[in-house]
Parts: C-alpha cells; sequence; structure tokens
C-alpha cells in the first residue's frame, strides 16, 4: 500500500474512528450483553463499535479526498475563540453574568486580524446588558448578574 | 371534505395573533441570518430554542419553522448582490445570479428569486397537505421492525447522498449514533459511557453538540479564512424589480422543474436544500438547448434553484411530523426542539394533536405570504444588514450560543461539551468529515437500537424480520442499492488504477 500520496487528513482521519472503535468494543464488553432475544446494554455499542472499527479502517485504507481549499491554521484564532468560551463557562457561576460576558467579548476581540477598540468597548457593553435584561430579567435565568 | 376542515382549524390556529407575531419574528429573523454569510438556520434555531421554552409548543414550533424557509428566501439575496451564498442551499444561485447583478439586472434577479421561492414553497405546503395524512395513517400500522429499517435507510441515504465520500459520511453516522448511546439505558437502567460524569447519565444535549459541530465550527472556520476586509457589496441599481415578459417566460419551466426536483429531495431522507438546488441547477442546464449561455446571467439559472430549496424545506416536514424521521441536520434540531416540548413526533402527532399540525402548516401559507411582501418592496432595507461589522456579529453569536447552549439544562457543563465539539467540528471541517450525518446519527440512535431490541424480542431473535414485510424488505433494497452505487464508481476507479500500476510497474520507479 501506497501511503505516501494519500491524504493525510484521511489516514489521520480513519485512524482515529477505528481507533475510537475499539474502544468502544472494549468499553461496551464490561456491560451485560445478553442474548439476541433479550439484549442487554452492552450489546447495541458492540455492534456500533464493531461498525465503527470496519469504517474507520476502510476510510483509513481507501478514501482520499483532497481538502477544497486550504485552510490556514491561525493559533490566535483557536486559541481566542475557544479561551473565550471558556472563560465564560469557567467565570459564569463564580462571579456572574455581566463579568464573564465581558472577559468572553474581549477575548474573543483578538480573533480578528484587526481589534477595532470603540466597536470592541460597545459591544462590551451592549451584550452584558442584553444578556441581563432578556435572560436574567425576562427569562429568569438563575445565575446572578454579578456575584463576588 | 375532510382536508378542508382541518386547514380551517389550522388557519383559527395560524391566524391568532400571537402565532402571527411569532411566524412573522421568525421569518425576518430567518430573512436576516440567510443574507449574512456564516451564520445557518441551524445555529439560530439552536439559540433560540431556550427562549422558546416559554411558550406554547404551537407557537414556538411556528417561529423556530419560519427560521428554517425564511433563510432560504434571504440566502438568495447575498449570493446575487455579493457573491457569497448566505447558507450553502444558495451557493449555485451565485452562478447566474451574480452576473445578473453585474449585468444592472439585480433588481429583477431578486424579484425572480423571491417569486419562484414562493411559487416552490407553496407546491410543497399544498403536497404536504395531501401526503402527511396519508403517510400517517399508513404508519399507524408500523412496527417495530418497520421504523428500525425506515431509520436506517434514512441513515445510509444521508450519508451516500451528502457530497463527498459515502465511506466517511457512514462512519460519522456511526459515530453519531454512539454518542447517542451515552446515558442511561431505558431498559435495563444500566449507565453506558459516562465515565463517572454525573451530568452525562441524562445524556448529551443535543444542543450543546449541535452549537459545537456547527456553531462554534462555523465561526471558526470563517475566521480562519477571514482576512479583515468588509464585503464589498457591488453597486447595484434596483431602477426595476419586474421582471420582463420574457423573463417570465423563460423562467416559468424551469421554477416548475425546480420544485418537483425539490418537493422529492424535501422528501427524500438525506438529501436537503443544497442538494436540491444542485440538482435543480444540472437538470436545467441539460435540457437547457444553450447550455453554454449559463453562468452568464441567464433567469433558468436562478428559476430552478431557488424553486428547489424553498420546495425542499417544506417537504422536508412531510418525514419528520409524519414518521419522526428527519431528513436532515437541521430537521434533526427542530425534531429535538419538539421533543423537549414533550411532543413526540409520528403519526400519533398529525392524526391525534391536529391543532399543531395543521397550525403549523397553516403558517406556512402565512410565513409564505410575509416573507414575499417582506422581500419585495424592502429588500434594500434588508441589505443594508451586511453592513454590520463581522467584529461586532461573531463575538455577539459567541455569546448567544453559550448562554443558549447553558439554559438548555442550566449546566456550565454543557459549555464544555461544546467547546469540545467546536474543536472536534472545526477538523471535521478542515478534513472534509461531514458533520450533518453525524447530527442525524444521534437524533436516530436511540429509536434505531429502540426499535431493534423490541423487533428481535418479537421475533424471537430471527434477524429475519428486517426483511420479511414489504417495507421492511424495501427499505432493505433500497439500502443496498444506495451503498452499491456510491460505492460503485470509487470502488471501480480503485481497482482500475490498481491494475494500471501493476502493468507499469515494470518500467516506472515512482507513483502518482
Amino acid at each position: 500500500m501506497n501511503f505516501r500520496s494519500r491524504c493525510p487528513h484521511d489516514l489521520a482521519g480513519g485512524a482515529i474512528l477505528a481507533g475510537l472503535g475499539v474502544f468502544v468494543v472494549l468499553q461496551s464488553l464490561s456491560y451485560p450483553l445478553g442474548q439476541v432475544t433479550r439484549m442487554g446494554p452492552g450489546y447495541f455499542p458492540l455492534l456500533a463499535g464493531l461498525l465503527l472499527v470496519l469504517l474507520g479502517g476502510l476510510v483509513f485504507l481507501f478514501t482520499n479526498e483532497e481538502p477544497e481549499e486550504e485552510t490556514p491554521l491561525k493559533p490566535r484564532v483557536f486559541a481566542t475563540v475557544f479561551g473565550s468560551i471558556l472563560a465564560w463557562g469557567v467565570l459564569l457561576e463564580p462571579f456572574g453574568l455581566v463579568p464573564a460576558t465581558v472577559a468572553l467579548v474581549v477575548i474573543a476581540a483578538f480573533a480578528h486580524p484587526q481589534p477595532h477598540l470603540r466597536r470592541v468597548v460597545i459591544t462590551a457593553v451592549i451584550l452584558p446588558l442584553m444578556g441581563w435584561g432578556l435572560f436574567i430579567k425576562g427569562l429568569g435565568l438563575p445565575v446572578d448578574a454579578i456575584s463576588w | 371534505m375532510e382536508i378542508l376542515t382541518n386547514l380551517e382549524a389550522g388557519f383559527a390556529v395560524a391566524l391568532q395573533w400571537d402565532n402571527i407575531l411569532f411566524c412573522f419574528i421568525g421569518v425576518t429573523l430567518g430573512t436576516i441570518i440567510g443574507l449574512l454569510p456564516g451564520i445557518g438556520a441551524l445555529s439560530t434555531i439552536s439559540m433560540l430554542l431556550p427562549i422558546t421554552f416559554y411558550m406554547d409548543p404551537t407557537t414556538a414550533i411556528i417561529m423556530l419553522a419560519g427560521v428554517f424557509y425564511g433563510a432560504q428566501y434571504g440566502g438568495s439575496t447575498a449570493s446575487i448582490l455579493l457573491n457569497i451564498p448566505g447558507t450553502s442551499a444558495n451557493a449555485v444561485t451565485c452562478l447566474d445570479g451574480h452576473p445578473m447583478a453585474k449585468n444592472g439586472r439585480a433588481g429583477v434577479a431578486l424579484a425572480l428569486t423571491t417569486i419562484t421561492s414562493f411559487v416552490g414553497g407553496s407546491f410543497s405546503i399544498l403536497v404536504m397537505i395531501f401526503l402527511t395524512p396519508y403517510i400517517a395513517r399508513f404508519a399507524l400500522e408500523f412496527g417495530a421492525a418497520e421504523y428500525f429499517s425506515i431509520a436506517v435507510f434514512g441513515l445510509i441515504a444521508a450519508s451516500t447522498l451528502s457530497r463527498g465520500s459515502a465511506l466517511k459520511g457512514l462512519a460519522m453516522v456511526v459515530v453519531g449514533v454512539l454518542l447517542g448511546i451515552v446515558g442511561m439505558d431505558v431498559n435495563s437502567g444500566v449507565q453506558r459511557f459516562n465515565f463517572g460524569i454525573l451530568e452525562l447519565s441524562d445524556g448529551l444535549s443535543i444542543v450543546a453538540l449541535a452549537m459545537g459541530l456547527f456553531g462554534v465550527a462555523e465561526i471558526l472556520s470563517n475566521l480562519l479564512r477571514y482576512s479583515g476586509e468588509p464585503y464589498k457589496i457591488d453597486k447595484v441599481t434596483y431602477a426595476s424589480l419586474m421582471p420582463t415578459r420574457q423573463d417570465i417566460r423563460d423562467s416559468t419551466p424551469s421554477t416548475v422543474r425546480g420544485m418537483l426536483i425539490g418537493c422529492l429531495c424535501g422528501i427524500l431522507p438525506g438529501a436537503g436544500p443544497t442538494i436540491a438546488s444542485f440538482m435543480a441547477y444540472a437538470a436545467e442546464k441539460r435540457a437547457s438547448r444553450h447550455p453554454e449561455r449559463f453562468g452568464t446571467g441567464v433567469v433558468q439559472g436562478i428559476a430552478a434553484p431557488e424553486a428547489a430549496n424553498n420546495a425542499s424545506v417544506q417537504s422536508a416536514f412531510i418525514p419528520t411530523l409524519s414518521l419522526g424521521i428527519p431528513g436532515d441536520s437541521v430537521m434533526a434540531v427542530l425534531l429535538g426542539a419538539l421533543i423537549i416540548h414533550g411532543i413526540v413526533p409520528g403519526p400519533t402527532l398529525v392524526l391525534e394533536q391536529p391543532q399543531l399540525f395543521w397550525g403549523l402548516v397553516a403558517s406556512f401559507w402565512v410565513g409564505n405570504i410575509i416573507l414575499l411582501a417582506l422581500n419585495l418592496p424592502l429588500i434594500g432595507l434588508f441589505v443594508q444588514i451586511l453592513r454590520i461589522p463581522y467584529d461586532a456579529l461573531y463575538i455577539a453569536m459567541l455569546f448567544f450560543i453559550c448562554i443558549g447552549v447553558f439554559t438548555i439544562r442550566n449546566n456550565v457543563f454543557d459549555i464544555f461539551v461544546m467547546l469540545g465539539f467546536g474543536l472536534v467540528g472545526t477538523f471535521m471541517l478542515i478534513a472534509r468529515f461531514p458533520a450533518a450525518p453525524l447530527l442525524l446519527g444521534f437524533i436516530l440512535g436511540p429509536m434505531i437500537e429502540e426499535n431493534m431490541r423490541r423487533a428481535l424480542l418479537l421475533s424471537r431473535g430471527d434477524w429475519l424480520t428486517f426483511v420479511d414485510s414489504p417495507i421492511t424488505a424495501t427499505c432493505a433494497v433500497l439500502s443496498v442499492v444506495s451503498l452499491v452505487w456510491s460505492f460503485w464508481s470509487p470502488l471501480a476507479g480503485f481497482i482500475g488504477r490498481a491494475r494500471d500500476r501493476r502493468s507499469n510497474s515494470l518500467g516506472s520507479t515512482g507513483f502518482d
């Protein structure tokens, strides 16, 4: 088999899927399997896991799809988008909706190639206000606006 | 006439003031997010879902459905004016819509796509009115084996019909089915795949999954390709919105063909509005006596795909409501919304909760008429929305995604689940592993397991129960046919290449 001319995405993807399948198979063997007429909780996951091993293997061996266009992997975009969501989730319960949202806006702003200060400040004022008015006051979301 | 009395009852529901209001909000929002490249109906419906908890389920679903079909109206506008499709279902409309705008006929193109959208949508609503009760009555007879077969066929069709590799689609379906297993097994009470995490015992939240795979991944991939420049709207004149008599004559047969293709694609599992519009454009080009003119701004090239994608979003409600089997990912989220509201779609929904089903059908007419009124005279106003700076937009979306996911179960854990799937979804997008089959597998997985167990219990372990009734046999044959059909040409190509390589290996040193 010649792997050099193959798309690395599909090789990696197929291998990950097959590995996931192996994991599912092993995990489902720890549940009671039962019989065909009375399936236990492990029976269906076992079948699905085996199918995933097979399909992942086939993707690894045969699929060769070129990516449609080269997507540049900008580390800053990844870090800021995921960082902003992470910050919101971590800050929400200890500090409240307003600080969490301000943190989200400030971190996410740096995902843009040229952050625009005035627009970021406006967004950082409007979104927490909307969150407070619409979700806490309007829909009764059980979180504090600000707490410490 | 039973249908007329049902429709009358439906309009009594749809014409209540609050239902008209939320239908209006839904389709207006749909038009706006359809216009904006980078926000799809799926993320918008997921974001709106928590707000609908406080509404009557019928009103909620009227609004959420309005976002879905409204987006098809807005999407063509971005295709025509910016040459950027507002949603993927409007991508082919760029091919002839944008050249029309460059030729100074943007107004005509916008008016024509709105009219053909209306015609296509209306046709499918009519089909829905006559077909759905019939299917529902038929489906009342279905047993566990039938439901299993239809759902499996739906998943196979969804992965083999989607563009790109069928193998990858099938693998993603299985991943989705496995994700659907997480949580408590309803038959035995055993916790599966929860790894001791309490929050996983109720299963993964469909909104967290959908928002991660589609919402976050969409924002991220847009930002990765974004250079910082605002959209450039070419100078267009709206001098004339009126198509000429020649335009109407040229586009009418295309509209009819487009709406037939679209309606069929919507009913078929797995073929959503995007495939419908591509198929309609290809068919139009083949049927034309002047295929070389396509791409230069011919009306046939915008009429057919726009009639098709609107017809398909309306007819997609037929299998979702009558069988509880969604055909594409947006429908899967709408189905999830119904389930969260405590409504189980299926034949009994259509027959025993007529106010919901017929109210929804009647609201489709109301919504389409609002869209017609909204899009024709106010198009200039909507285009202004494209001037919203992208940085404010994606930050606001991130916020609404976070708060939307949190509100479903008031649980911060779901935010981290969404974050994980956002990462997975971005890499899936880059490596071209489709996310829609995964979501469908997630929604249909529990139903497949449940019905498989029940069917094998009833048949005393005889697997032939999945092929021995007319319905199950048909589904089995169709599944095999679509598998063979999608694997035949890659397999033939692979064997052909291997043979070439063997015959060349004597003379050549390297591989191609």
